[in-house]
């Protein structure tokens, strides 16, 4: 027996409480929430009796033939699932089918596809202790039923409160995987549909040639021509277009002749079904390794003679292949074959259409591959990356065994064949873009490993740095103060430049040349572009060697089509229950007419987290949406695939009624508040006015996620996960007090600079109070951006463990830590470099960042020193063999030794100016109390940034600029107990705070003029 | 007789520890109030002139033919004229009235024998004015701002009106060119060419204007490297051997002879005789600086300060730079800056020295012995200083290090900075680091003012 899954609520207590109004209390984009974990629990990972070792990603497909199994995980099975029983979980997460299967056509007979959004729902095994995040989405398959394989990507994890905290990362990542393997799934499935289309199309034309050869066989000879005139009125229209084109009416033709012509035809059509193979037959190619690239005039023409003598012995066999094919209705079968192709032919409009719909969409963007930074990482296979794209604008034709397929006869028979086998993965979705979207699946798993806890706080941290732009850009990590959704800002979208091509399948008669162009048009971006450039995306480049061709063989809908197809009604379908478990989903229409007490909420088309022109944007769509879907379901939840608007009007049987039995469902759970989910949907963006948040609060409470009650949870309407910049106080939410955040007094944080001198170490918060934060500055967007914030964690816990052996190796660091801290360049001196380079990684802890990220780090250089390169080189690592001809110090370093502390790895000596104070001390000394890297990374940046926000108090003390006035003397008093060294850090960096708000950089050195001392081990 | 010197001195024994102190005064300067330093790229060849043209701008010159105006204050470059095909030899700034504004222009002169004025006014438009018809490429240029008028030295003297229109010129010599010129009061203007100094008498009474070589002074040894105008009374013109005349500006006789002579070994032999064994830039006046009274001389790697009313020596000092000293600069403060071909520029005090010692035999003025023009002050031998009253020494304060190159010249801004020129291509400017800080500081404030708020 298949128990019914855990649906779990996803709810908070505290949502929606009034801001308060303490005028002391933090500004709001500093307030920190408070451990969201519930209270007087350990907000680290509770070990449970999960089987599997870690999280992990799971894709899993309902097979109409075996029903929900898994097809793959990430990482593999074998590490992370441990003794997981993935089939059974993979049953229970697809048992629950949020998506419309197809339902089969309602008065027409006309097939059509469903584009059905994406569901996202979270779910939880609680005898496993397993919880996942789950996305359902469809591909299309011609040969499946309705033409949909139901598959979804789930997310799973241990552990509930991470899933539910990071609900809108989740359903963004995955939402783009899916639209990345949707994207891939038309291609493929707009190549099967054109393979089709070829096949019928030669069935027709055979099967008229039979019907003919009866007709004349009982005719007499004379009438040929006769005969002819009026097979020629029946023919398609693409041998029509085909006669057209030569000039020739062709209406009095011998039967040679027509012969002639029909194998011309033949020839054309298949050549350009050939063509439109390229595609498949690259990616086909590409699996087995066996591409041949043949670009010249003479491979083309070699194919083309190739091809006619295919076609000829084709012809040969023609006689033969019809003889052996005896239809027993000929008519009745050209019917259904004309049927079918005007079927296939409405799929393939369809399909190939819906991206151009979507990019009529203002607010569509297009799959992008997001994976520019991770082109800077050297590609593990790069030959399946780049052997897929032909250069671009380079006519490529490939020819394989494929590309010259032979058209086959189909018999409307087998048109269906349900015990054949199903596609598997590859075979539905591009190679290219798979890949793709396997890559964007293991990134999640990366970027989503660890506890939720870490996760939780690695947000924090990141939200509050934004705040601080004034300090931030000093020692943190650049990774680190940008929201990884934010990301998305810095690539400026682009369109494909070829805009708005439209199906030519509109505008009948239908040639086969059109339609066979038409399927190269699935448009793939050609080009990311970072920072305002483009560059040339290798990996984006379009399988498809024509697609400049696009524009050209499109049209723009007409006006009368669009007219027709306003006011029919639209449907769509967003869940079917299925088997015990049917969960029902609440529909809009059910919340207009009978209400609903169920706890849903709609969740927000995009992640809160996003910022606010994504906001607005996603809004305005959500309105348009709702205006076309009056009595349409509402959405479990969107993904940025697009209601395909215009496709739903032109095909009236794509709409379908509501299943009574879903009605049936929810008329237990309405109760008086209809309106309410519509009204959260409106305010998705997380501005839903106090009043609707108190009562969509009361719906929470009304319905606590207890495992045995199916609960759905749809949204995450939860502002206390979102951890963008706006809208939500933490503060408010004291019920969520844990051990992990202590409430933070925050009027004490307003009490000055006096107390904060005394706060203790760990107390990095007080500092983020007291940082301004609506500066004008804004970070320069070509920060070194990583996206790998797994990778970023290991190389923080390595720069730890580096600068700890530091501390260990040489006791006077200290010293060298003051030279950097106090902006004088700190030369590593060595003739290894991986020594040399090994310290100066260790040094980068402390290594405030002058002008652009790591622009003040060399770590390895042999050129003489000049004065310039002084004046952004912070820490240098020095060749000490470049100049050989002096073994003790290279004369540049001799010559500008007052600027320079030089650290000599060889000799293992350190000279620099001494440091006496005791504001960095916290910085050395824990060099035996601290093990981790990690925990020393964290560390030294809590002290540092005390250090920092000292640093930007004294920018901010007039009376310590201006020495003539002497009205703050509170402000000198706090900072004259320090000691000169000091000082100098702190009028280092201040000075690097002024200079950067006041956007003035000129290129300058200070120095002092003070000794040196020669430290040695 | 002219060759003897008007002292001569003796060693004292503290002057050896004070000397090696002083050139190894190590990286603890607190009197050297430099301790910020930009850097102005632009030039793409040898700097050699810096004009300052009114209290923050700046203008730079060198062997690419370019000459570059900056903002001192902020770094920022501000017109950029190519007017010469070759390197300028000479730059002058020239202000006059025009429309009841003070204009300010640069003229240049360049080996390309062209003469280029142009308004260093970006505002207006960069107005250029080229005369490239020389007959010689100009080495010297004078303003006579009494006169509005401008002269351009070259193998011939030649007399320009503020309009760029040639008034007249002198006669014009094959052999040698003026390398030097100065004011005289009544028109007068003396020229250094090669050892002698003409003096040139420029007629404006008549209609046309005249220029004519009135007189020759003849009493240098050897060609004359430097010629200065110390005061109304008084010009001082050094030689390429070390002689330093003091003239009377009316009468053009001479008032001083110096002879500075860094002797060998002190006390013994004639200098005549160890002139030829010293290298003779060793000697060689390559500059002279003064301030209406104390007159710097750079000689050699040394520096020498004159008191040219008092008419006695003040303070010397042979090793002064590890290389040629290129130009100097007394400064308000009292304080002499030099900068030398091992691309250092040193700040260095005129400090009264301790305790005479006991008076030195007599000998020629010279006090130091052999030292390598490497400047390795190791194994200097004894010396001898005769106690002179009013002696003092010249001790360094500080040292700007910063140019990979001959500093070539530099021009003071007062509060506002130094700015030095090098073979390096480069121009540095040189702050006080703290008065920085507080401009930036009240740069800060100020825009927070404007801004409401961060």
């Amino acid at each position: 027996m298949i128990g019914s899954p855990d649906l779990l609520a996803f709810t908070a207590e505290t949502d929606f409480r009034e801001p308060p109004t303490d005028p002391l209390a933090l500004p709001e984009e500093l307030s920190i929430p408070l451990c969201p974990h519930s209270s007087n629990s350990s907000p680290w990972t509770r070990t449970s009796r999960v089987k599997f070792s870690k999280d992990f990603i799971l894709i899993a497909e309902f097979s109409e033939q075996v029903g929900p199994q898994p097809l793959l995980t990430i990482p593999d099975e074998t590490k992370a699932c441990g003794s997981f029983d993935l089939n059974h979980f993979s049953l229970r997460i697809m048992s629950v089918d949020y998506q419309t299967s197809f339902a089969g056509p309602l008065g027409s007979s006309n097939a059509k596809l469903n584009f059905v959004e994406d569901a996202k729902v979270v779910l939880g095994e609680s005898r496993e202790g397993a919880y996942a995040y789950v996305h359902h989405l469809t591909l299309y398959d011609l040969e499946a039923r309705g033409f949909v394989r139901p598959f979804c990507m789930a997310y799973v994890s241990s552990q509930e409160e991470k899933i539910m905290h990071h609900f809108p990362q989740l359903s963004a990542e995955f939402s783009k995987v899916s639209e990345c393997l949707k994207t891939g799934n038309r291609k493929n499935f707009a190549n099967e549909l054109d393979k089709k289309l070829g096949d019928l199309e030669y069935t027709r034309l055979i099967l008229l040639r039979e019907i003919r050869r009866e007709q004349l066989s009982s005719e007499p000879v004379s009438e040929i021509s006769g005969g002819g005139e009026e097979m020629v009125n029946g023919r398609f229209a693409w041998q029509r277009v085909n006669e057209d084109k030569k000039g020739n009416s062709s209406l009095s033709q011998t039967r040679e002749e027509e012969k002639l012509k029909e194998k011309e035809g033949c020839e054309f059509s298949v050549e350009e079904v050939g063509k439109s193979k390229d595609m498949s037959g690259l990616d086909k190619g590409n699996e087995s390794g066996s591409v041949v690239l043949s670009t010249g005039a003479d491979g083309g023409g070699n194919n083309r003679s190739k091809r006619k003598e295919r076609f000829e012995s084709l012809k040969e066999t023609e006689e033969g292949q019809s003889a052996r094919l005896r239809w027993p209705d000929k008519a009745a079968e050209l019917a259904s074959v004309e049927k079918a192709i005007q079927e296939h032919r409405s799929l393939l409009k369809q399909v190939t259409s819906y991206p151009t719909r979507k990019l009529r969409d203002p607010e569509f963007l297009p799959y992008e591959p997001d994976d520019a930074p991770h082109t800077l990482e050297p590609d593990p296979n790069p030959y399946t990356q780049h052997s897929l794209i032909p250069e671009p604008g380079v006519e490529c034709s490939v020819f394989t065994h494929t590309s010259s397929r032979p058209p086959q006869l189909v018999s409307s028979s087998s048109c269906r064949r349900f015990d054949k086998r199903l596609k598997n993965l590859e075979e539905l979705c591009d190679e290219y873009f798979l890949q793709q979207a396997l890559k964007q699946l293991r990134s999640i798993e990366k970027n989503f490993r660890g506890d939720s806890s870490y996760l939780f706080t690695r947000q924090l941290t990141q939200k509050l740095l934004q705040h601080l732009k004034s300090t931030n850009f000093l020692f943190e990590e650049p990774c680190d103060l940008v929201v990884e959704t934010e990301q998305q800002l810095h690539k400026p979208e682009v369109r494909p430049s070829l805009l708005l091509p439209v199906s030519p399948l509109q505008s009948e008669p239908v040639s086969l040349e059109s339609y066979t162009s038409c399927v190269e048009m699935v448009p793939i971006k050609l080009q990311v572009s970072m920072n305002g450039q483009f560059l040339a995306e290798p990996n984006s480049v379009p399988s498809s060697p024509c697609c400049d061709d696009l524009a050209l063989v499109t049209d723009a809908p007409t006006e009368c089509d669009c007219q027709d197809r306003e006011g029919v009604p639209i449907q769509m379908k967003d869940s079917i229950s299925s088997g015990e478990s049917i969960e029902v989903l609440g529909t809009e229409k059910s919340f207009r007419t009978q209400g609903t007490h169920i706890s849903i909420e709609t969740v927000p088309l995009r992640p809160l987290s996003f910022p606010a022109p994504f906001l607005e944007g996603r809004k305005r769509r959500v309105a348009t949406q709702r205006t076309n879907s009056e009595d349409s379901i509402e959405v479990l939840s969107t993904t940025d695939s697009i209601i395909p608007d215009d496709l739903r009007a032109s095909y009236p049987s794509a709409i379908h009624e509501e299943t009574s039995e879903c009605e049936g469902e929810e008329k237990d759970r309405t109760s008086g508040q209809e309106d309410k989910g519509v009204e959260g949907c409106r305010c998705s963006s997380g501005e839903a006015a106090p009043a609707e948040g108190e009562e969509k609060c009361n719906n929470f409470l009304r319905t606590p996620g207890t495992p045995d009650t199916p609960t759905i949870v749809l949204t995450p309407p939860d502002p206390c996960i979102d951890f963008a910049l706006n809208n939500v106080n933490y503060l408010d939410s004291h019920t969520m007090a844990g051990p992990l955040f202590p409430m933070v007094d925050a009027g004490s944080l307003q009490e000055g600079p006096l107390q904060l001198l005394r706060d203790d170490l760990s107390d990095c918060t007080s500092y983020l109070s007291l940082a301004s934060t609506a500066s004008e500055f804004t970070l320069s967007p070509d920060l070194h951006w990583e996206k790998s914030v797994g990778g970023s964690r290991r190389k923080r816990a390595r720069l730890g463990r580096t600068a700890l052996r530091f501390l260990r190796q040489f006791p006077f660091a200290v010293h060298a830590v003051y030279s950097l801290l106090s902006g004088r360049t700190l030369v590593v001196l060595g003739s290894e470099e991986t020594v040399v380079r090994r310290w100066v990684t260790a040094l980068t802890i402390y290594t405030p960042h002058v002008g652009k990220y790591r622009e003040s780090i060399q770590p390895w250089t042999s050129d003489p020193l000049q004065i310039t390169d002084l004046l952004t080189w912070k820490l240098i690592g020095f060749n000490r063999m470049a100049s050989p001809t002096s073994p003790g110090m290279p004369p540049c370093l001799v010559r500008y030794s007052r600027y320079l502390s030089v650290l000599d790895v060889d000799q293992r000596t350190l000279r620099c100016p001494a440091y006496r104070g005791s504001l960095i001390c916290p910085l050395v000394e824990p060099r035996t109390q601290i093990v981790h890297g990690t925990t020393y990374y964290l560390y030294a940046q809590s002290v540092i940034s005390k250090i920092v926000s000292r640093a930007f108090l004294l920018t901010f003390c007039h009376s310590l600029h201006l020495p003539s006035s002497q009205s703050e003397v509170s402000a000198e008093r706090c900072y004259c107990d320090l000691h000169d060294d000091d000082m100098k850090i702190l009028n280092f960096l201040s000075e690097l705070i002024a200079l950067q708000l006041t956007d003035n950089t000129p290129r300058i050195l200070r120095f002092s003029y003070t000794a040196s001392t020669v430290f040695k081990l | 007789d002219l060759v003897t010197g008007r002292g001569t001195f003796g060693s004292n024994s503290c002057s050896q520890t004070n000397l090696i102190a002083a050139l190894c005064i190590g990286e603890e300067q607190p009197k050297n109030c430099f301790t910020e330093l930009q850097v102005l790229k632009g030039h793409f060849d040898i700097v050699r002139f810096l004009v300052q043209i009114d209290d923050f701008r700046l203008a730079s010159a060198g062997d690419d033919g370019m000459v570059l105006v900056w903002n001192v204050e902020t770094g920022e470059r501000l017109v950029e004229l190519r007017g010469h095909t070759q390197q300028i030899t000479a730059m002058t700034s020239y202000t006059f009235i025009r429309g009841g504004k003070p204009h300010t222009g640069l003229i240049t002169a360049s080996s390309d024998r062209t003469l280029v004025m142009c308004s260093s006014q970006p505002d207006t438009g960069n107005r250029v004015q080229t005369v490239s018809d020389l007959q010689s490429s100009a080495r010297c240029l004078l303003v006579l701002s009494g006169v509005d008028v401008w002269l351009s030295g070259g193998n011939e003297l030649c007399v320009w009106s503020r309009d760029f229109q040639l008034q007249c010129k002198s006669v014009h010599h094959r052999d040698a060119g003026i390398t030097a010129m100065v004011e005289l009061p009544r028109n007068y203007i003396a020229a250094a060419m090669d050892k002698e100094i003409v003096i040139f008498k420029l007629n404006l009474s008549e209609v046309e204007m005249s220029v004519l070589a009135i007189r020759h002074l003849a009493d240098h040894q050897d060609t004359i490297r430097a010629l200065i105008s110390i005061n109304d009374g008084l010009f001082a013109s050094g030689s390429h051997n070390g002689e330093l005349i003091l003239w009377d500006a009316v009468d053009w006789t001479i008032q001083a002879y110096e002879f500075i002579l860094w002797e060998e070994q002190a006390g013994d032999a004639q200098p005549e005789i160890r002139v030829g064994q010293q290298k003779q830039t060793d000697m060689s006046i390559q500059h002279l600086a003064t301030d209406g009274e104390l007159v710097v001389a750079a000689v050699g790697s040394g520096l020498y300060v004159y008191n040219a009313v008092m008419k006695t020596v003040v303070a010397y000092r042979k090793i002064a730079h590890d290389s040629d000293v290129l130009h100097t600069m007394l400064l308000d403060n009292g304080q002499v800056m030099s900068c030398s071909e091992d691309g250092s520029v040193r700040i260095w005090e005129l400090q009264d020295l301790p305790l005479p010692a006991e008076p030195a035999p007599s000998g020629f003025f010279g006090m130091f012995g052999t030292f390598g023009r490497s400047g390795k002050q190791t194994g200097a031998p004894m010396k001898k200083l005769l106690d002179i009253s009013g002696l003092r020494s010249l001790e360094l304060i500080g040292d700007l290090i910063g140019h990979s190159g001959a500093v070539q010249m530099f021009a003071s801004f007062g509060e506002k900075g130094l700015v030095t020129c090098s073979a390096d291509h480069l121009l540095i400017a040189w702050k006080d680091g703290e008065r920085e800080s507080q401009l930036r500081s009240l740069a800060l404030f100020q825009k927070l003012e404007e801004m409401q708020g961060l």
